[in-house]
Formats: structure tokens, sequence, C-alpha cells
């Protein structure tokens, strides 16, 4: 028993050692200067100027309601498209390379991935000369810069999220259930809604909400889309570091993007959990 | 009928909203132009040859690729260990271990670059490589955590065990029976880390310098003010390497994960 | 009498493998069916043909004389006992039990009512407002169960419905579900590989073998006149003697040089076990018999079973309990038999 106490102890000494140095001693000193002035006294002056704040109300707002839509926007997109591999792609290959079309943005970089939006969206961009050439619009529509140009980005970065959490929810589930349904006399489209919906919903709904939250906390495709012309709150804190210098206040921002994150992901947690034990 | 059409339609457009910038990027970098063009105007590699002149980018370059190789190698180092514990002991706390050691998963990198640099200006480490590397080993851990755990099953402590019972000692049963069931994780999970510390911004921007700078963070910096096809061209490598890995991966482990639905 | 289904030449293949071969069987209203075959026979393809997931290659499939062949399962009169129960498990057991009624557009009163009725007869009225989860597997087969008729379908199809089930529970669920067929007048379809099982819920058996039908018959017919030797060795035990030509019309079995008159072709005569005798001083004019010497002893409790060696044949001999199991091996015994117990099997 004590040998494997030992053991125990020198398997966990390294990570855990690593993790109280490097990840909960910079949060706790991040934690601790949210609360204090810069002779280290103890305050709320830093979360009330975040939360009594009009413009930062009005930031949150922005930052809120491009998230909402993002999620939004990912479920109506990515819904179909994890259907669609699961469901109706017969051909192994082309699932295989739709599978890898789909995990390559997730593998590069938000900067490229926001920088080819910069281009796409531009003037004269690709974007701009199809709706043009369709006769959609006579003048270029402005995209960048605006909350419309944002989105697309975003969509763009977080619908894999969701097609990859609803398509393995999808996969997951039993077609006998669905076999069952129609044995007993219901047809295709009300089966989908009265069992398969269901039975993928907790996956859906877990992976909507990471993409809730990782929307609020974006940092470079709003930053790059925005063309300095809307603020999310991820941006704020960023300033504070970088260039205003203020890290307390940056820090009493932190605490509140990382609770609201946490709360989210929590959330999620439990939902996904939620269903794995009801599946 | 007209609803598989629908989805069908739905999702052939969304696949080609993710296959477009990535097309454009490697396109527009082929451009013979000074300046961004899609449809590319003639056929060029030059802007690649212009990148690997300037020092700037070349030393970005080895950055970069030196982070994410030794933050790869230390999270392996760490998450080994830990996987062990996790899966082979049941103690007090195991879960909120897990929960710790999985966490910086879900975190805002935002708020973690900012947590490093304040923490390292208080401790003298702030904008070196050190400061870089310990953020990367944080985000990069929980990858190779989570390839490797799975793999350490009950029918896999049955082996460990016989190996013990046959008279090999611990070190020779983790070398010999451990180390070879759980290879494919630790090289799965590593190509993850590799390539979320070569592409992370927003936790590196924190403890750049100009002299000291990733490829990533230093793209970042030059597109909020110029746009060219020497970005593009950057942009065109990061996409191949992505593309290389996830086929490796794919080889490796089979990505398959939307495979038939489940049939009884 | 028109038969509530009739399937006619019914082919089926996947890829290269063909599953089903001309499959022709008819079932009338209210007939139990054991659909019996070792697995990969195409007894469940069969089924799910019947049931609509699958569309044979070729053929017809009528109920009550209306082709079905190619309609899709939600439009069939027939309902399913799918093996995994496949009970929906977001849905309470009640709201499982009622949710054919329900989707159907009947009442949620109503459906609610009939949905208790089906669940108390089987026995389950107290458990609808729980999750199919929180049931026994015993428990779970009796919701499948009472989902599937709450509708009262002409047919229902059970594909191996209680292979989850532990022995003792499957035993008594085999009578129970004889009662439930009975009392409801519903025709069954139920896909077994056991063969015990067969013999004693259906009314007949239809053996399977290699996506063919090799035999439908009674549990009697099957048991006492297997058309092959495939249907004599699937279905309980058989002693199978071979024999050779012995002249026209006549063959001469291995087995105390035994001469039966038999038509061309027939290549062995099988016995059952039960049906072969120990002598004991003189034999009775009508049995055939033959010296042995005892090989083995198995002795089960309810039935010993010998193997004695007669020349180049190993007879197997059942007896009633525990009578024979005092002989050992190499011990010398006279068997048994009379010609007419024996069945000819053509190959």
């Amino acid at each position: 028993m004590t040998a494997s106490r030992t053991t125990l102890a020198l398997l966990l000494f390294a990570p855990l050692a690593f993790f109280a140095a490097f990840f909960l001693a910079p949060m706790a000193v991040v934690a601790i200067s949210s609360v204090t002035t810069s002779d280290g006294a103890l305050t709320a002056a830093h979360y009330a100027r975040v939360l009594l704040d009009q413009y930062h109300w009005d930031v949150l707002w922005v930052t809120f309601r491009i998230a909402l839509a993002t999620t939004a926007i990912c479920v109506l997109v990515g819904f179909p498209l994890a259907w669609y591999l699961v469901r109706i792609v017969r051909w192994r290959a082309w699932r295989r390379a739709c599978v890898i079309l789909i995990i390559v943005p997730l593998f590069t970089s938000n900067i490229v991935r926001s920088f080819g939006w910069m281009v796409l969206l531009g003037r004269t961009g690709l974007v701009n000369q199809g709706l043009m050439g369709l006769g959609l619009t006579e003048r270029p529509i402005r995209f960048l810069g605006t909350e419309t140009g944002i989105l697309i980005g975003l969509v763009y970065i977080l619908v894999p999220f969701v097609v990859l959490s609803v398509g393995n929810a999808l996969a997951k589930i039993d077609t006998v259930y669905e076999d069952a349904s129609a044995d007993l006399g219901v047809g295709p489209a009300r089966t989908f809604w009265f069992v398969t919906l269901p039975l993928c919903l907790p996956g859906a709904i877990s992976g909507a909400i990471m993409v809730f939250a990782l929307a609020v906390s974006a940092y470079v495709t709003p930053a790059l889309l925005s063309g300095g012309q809307i603020t999310v709150f991820s941006m704020l804190i960023f300033q504070q570091y970088s260039t205003v210098f203020d890290f307390h206040y940056g820090a009493a921002l932190s605490v509140t993007l990382l609770m609201l994150t946490l709360v989210l992901v929590s959330i999620a947690g439990r939902i996904g959990d939620g269903g794995r034990r009801t599946a | 009928m007209i609803a598989r059409l629908l989805i069908r339609i739905v999702a052939l457009a969304a696949m080609a909203y993710l296959v477009l910038p990535l097309v454009v990027i490697i396109g527009a970098s082929l451009t013979e132009t000074s300046y961004l063009a899609f449809p590319p105007e003639g056929l060029t590699l030059k802007w690649f040859g212009v990148l690997f002149e300037d020092p700037s980018y070349v030393s970005a370059f080895v950055t970069s690729t030196l982070l994410a190789l030794a933050a790869t190698a230390v999270a392996i180092v760490l998450a080994v260990p830990a996987s062990l514990a996790l899966a082979r002991y049941v103690f007090a706390g195991r879960e909120g271990v897990s929960a710790l050691l999985l966490s910086p998963l879900v975190l805002p990198y935002v708020v973690l670059g900012a947590a490093l640099l304040q923490y390292g200006s208080a401790i003298g480490m702030a904008r070196s490589f050190e400061a870089l590397l310990v953020g990367h080993v944080i985000i990069v851990m929980p990858f190779v955590l989570r390839s490797v755990l799975p793999l350490l099953t009950p029918e896999q402590r049955a082996l460990e065990e016989a190996s013990m019972d046959l008279g090999a000692g611990p070190l020779a049963t983790f070398f010999l029976v451990v180390l070879p069931q759980i290879r494919g994780g630790i090289v799965s999970g590593g190509l993850l880390a590799f390539i979320s510390s070569w592409i992370n911004v927003e936790l590196s921007i924190f403890n750049t310098t100009a002299a000291l700078n990733t490829i990533p963070v230093k793209m970042f910096n030059y597109v909020q003010y110029t746009i060219d096809p020497t970005i593009a061209a950057v942009s065109a490598i990061t996409i191949v390497v992505a593309a290389l890995v996830i086929i490796l991966l794919d080889l490796l482990m089979g990505l398959d994960m939307l495979s038939e639905p489940h049939r009884s | 009498m028109q038969p509530l289904l009739s399937i006619e030449t019914v082919s089926k293949h996947f890829a290269a493998h063909q599953a089903l071969r001309d499959v022709e069987l008819t079932v009338g209203a209210g007939e139990f069916i054991a659909l019996l075959g070792p697995s990969g026979c195409g007894k469940t393809t069969l089924l799910r043909c019947i049931a609509g997931f699958l569309t044979p290659d070729a053929g017809r499939i009528r109920i009550d004389g209306e082709d079905i062949t190619k309609a899709p399962p939600y439009r069939r009169p027939l309902n399913t006992v799918f093996q995994s129960y496949a009970l929906f498990p977001h849905m309470s057991v009640l709201d499982n039990v009622a949710y054919g009624p329900r989707r159907a557009g009947v009442a949620r009163a109503e459906a609610q009512g009939r949905a208790r009725e089906a669940l108390a007869l089987v026995g389950l009225e107290e458990m609808g407002a729980r999750l199919p989860r929180a049931l026994s597997g015993g428990q779970q087969q009796r919701v499948a169960l009472a989902r599937a008729i709450v509708n009262r379908p002409k047919l229902l199809l059970l594909d191996e419905p209680l292979s989850a089930l532990d022995l003792k529970l499957r035993r008594r669920m085999q009578i129970e579900l004889k009662h439930i067929q009975e009392k409801l007048g519903i025709a069954f379809i139920f896909v077994t590989h056991d063969q015990e099982e067969a013999m004693a819920m259906a009314d007949r058996i239809v053996v399977m073998h290699g996506g063919r039908v090799e035999q439908v018959g009674t549990p009697a017919e099957i048991y006492r006149a297997p058309a092959s030797r495939f249907v004599a060795e699937f279905v309980g035990e058989p002693n199978l003697i071979p024999a050779e030509p012995a002249g026209p019309g006549r063959i001469r079995l291995a087995f105390a040089g035994l001469e039966l008159a038999a038509p061309d072709g027939t290549r062995c005569a099988m016995i059952r076990p039960e049906d072969v005798v120990l002598v004991e001083g003189a034999a009775p004019a009508d049995l055939a018999t033959a010296g042995g010497t005892v090989e083995e002893v198995v002795a089960i409790g309810p039935m010993t079973t010998l193997f004695v060696r007669c020349g180049d044949v190993l007879l197997k001999v059942a007896r009633l309990g525990m009578s024979g199991a005092e002989l050992q091996p190499g011990a010398g015994v006279t068997v048994g038999l009379r010609p007419a117990a024996l069945h000819l099997i053509a190959e």
C-alpha cells in the first residue's frame, strides 16, 4: 500500500508541480491583482469599473450578440453538414476527405483563416465580385469592420466544432431506434422529430455551448476582421496588458471572462454527461 | 426526398465555405503581382523565396518550430506519468487532478497569456523563450493526456500484471509492456500538441518581442497593417503543414470518426 | 382461404453474399412460426424483408393478398420485437408503449389507456413511469413486447427476443410468450437459433440453411422426419447410419447387415438416440440387434447417453434418468432398434 502511494506520488509530482508553478500561480496572481491596488490594499474598484461603466456593457453586449449569432448560424450550418456526412454519404473515401477538409481549418492558425476572409471580404474581394457579378448589389458591400464580417469569420472558425460534436452524437445513435419507430407506423419526418433529434440533442447542445464560449473569448478573428471599428471583450483585456499597462484592471476583466467561460463550459459538460447517461 | 436534397445542398455549400478561404490563400500566394490577387495573375513561387531570404521570418519560423517541439516533448514527459497515475490509481482528489490537468482545453488563452505575462514580470521571466515554453506546455499537455488515457484500459492492466508476474520490475514493465501499447496515443497526442503550439497566437502574443517572435504572432502583427503575397505565402505554408499533419494522423489512427451509424 | 402472409420466391444478396435464395413461405392467421437456423442462415434477413427494413432483390411479399414488397416499414400492418428491444431511452416506459398510437393520431388519454392495457398484459402495469434503463433485461423484453402489440397487429415479428436473457428466465418467457400469443390470436414469426426454443413454442418450424428453406413442418415432423442431413443434425441429436446400395430399390445399412427397401440415392438412415435400446436376454422379434462396446457414458441426471461402438458405427443410446450410468467404458452390450423407426435421408 505504502509502496503504491510512493509510486503515485512520484508519478504525479512533476505534472502537478509544473501546473502549480506555471498555471495555478499565474492565475492566482491575476485573481489577487484584480482585487488589490498597486499598493497591495484590497479593493473592489476594478470590478466596479468593469461593471459600472456603460462602455463595458456596450462591449459585453456586442460580444454576446456576435457570439449568439455565431452559435445559431453554426448550428444551422453544422447540423445539416453532420447529418449529410453521417447519414447520407455512402462513399467512404468522400466522407473521409470531407472530415479531413473540416479538420484542416481547425489545425490552421486563426490568423490564416481570418486572413483568408480579409482577402475574400475586401471591397474588391471575391465575395463582392461574385455579388456584383450576380447583380445582387451594385456597389461593393462593406464587410470588414462590421459585425457581419466578424460573424462570417467566427462561424468559419467554429462550425467544425458543431459538425464534429453533432456528427459524433449522430454516429452513436443506434439506427435500431429509428427502425423501431418506423415499425410502429411513424414516417421519417416524425421519426426524426420524436426519436433522432431528442437522442442527439445533448451532443448538439453541448457543442453549441462550447461554440458560444469560444466565440465570447475569441480574440484574433474579431481583431483582424473588425479593422479597429468594433471592440469585443477579449480586446479590452489585451489593451490593458499591452498598451495601457493597467494589470489590475486587466486582471479584473480577465477574471470576468474566465468565470463566464467556466460557467458555460461546466453547463455544457453537464448536458453532455447527462446525454451519455441517457443514451 | 426534398429534405434530403436540401440537406445535401446546405452540406455541400458548407463544405465550399470551409474550403474557400484555404483555396484563396494558396492561390493568392502564387500570384506574380506585388499585390494580392485571386485568381492569381500568373504563377510563381517567388514569394516563398522572399520569405526565406527575410531573416525575421526565418528566425520566427525557427522559434515557432523549436517552441512547438520543446513544448510537445515536455508535455509528453509530464502527461505520460500523469495518465498512468489517473488510470491506475484510485485516490482522493483524482477527479480534481484530472479536471485541473485538462482545464487548459477550455480556458480562454488570452487570460492565460495575460496571467503568464504578469506572473513572469513578477519572477523575472517575462518575454523570454522560457515564458513562452511554460505557457505552451500548459495548453498542449491536455492533448497528450487525452490521447493516452483511453489506451490504459483494464485489459492493458492485465498485461502489466502478467509482466510483473513473470519477474519484470516496474521500469522494465513500463518500457517493454506499457510504452508499446500507448505509443500510438503519444504520437497522435504529440502531433495535436505540436500543431496547437505551432498555430497559437493568443497565448504567445503577450510574451513575444520583435526579436523573439513566433510565426503566427508575426503574421498577426503584419496583417493588421499590410496585406501582400508574402503573408499569403506564409499562410499557405501553415495550411500545407496542417494538412500534412492531419493526413499523418489519419493514417496513424484513422480520422473516420463519423463513420457508419451503429447498427445492431 | 387466403394466407395472412405469403412469401413468394424472395431472394436477397449483399455484395457477393447470397443471403436469401428463392424463399417460399405462407403463414396463416394466428399461427406461431419459428424461423430456425444457425447464424448467417438468412433468418434475420428474411425477417427484415418482411418488416420492410430490407427490400428483396426478387420475389413478392404479400399480407392479406396485398403486395407490400416495396412498402416502407411504417406502412406495414405488422410490428417487431427487436433483439436489442430498441426501447427509446429518452421516453418513459408508458410513453414507449403509447408511442405507436400517439403518433398515429390517437388522443393522449386514450393512447395511454391502451398502453396501460398492453403493459398489464405483460404484467408491468406498475412500471409505466420508469425509464427503460431502470428495468431489468426481462422487464425490458416485456415492454418491447407490449409496445409491439399495443396496436393489435395481425402479425408480430420477433428477432431472437429471448437471446439476451439467462436460461431460467428464458424458459419462463417462452411459456409466457406462447400464452400471450394464444390469448391475442396474433400470428408470430419468431427467429431463433435455439432448436429447443423452436420446438417448445412453434406450431410450425421453418429450418433455414445457407439462405434456403431446408424444411417446413410441425416440430414432430421436423424431429422425426428431417428432410436432410443438415436438419437431422441441427434439430436434436441424430444417429446417422451409412447405407450402401444392395440391388435395385434396396440398401444395406452398416448396422447388423440390415437390408431395407429404399428409393435410389438414399445415403443414410437416421434414428434418434431414444429409439435405440440396450437388449438384455432374448430380443423381441421386431428388433434388429448387434453387439457393441461401450466407449463413453455421459450422465446428466434426467438422461444418460451411452456411446456404443458397433463395427464402424458409433451409436448414441439415450436412457431416462441414471439408468445405464453404472456401465464402464469397454463393457460389451447388445443394442437393438426397430427398423420401422429408421428414417431414410437422401442427402
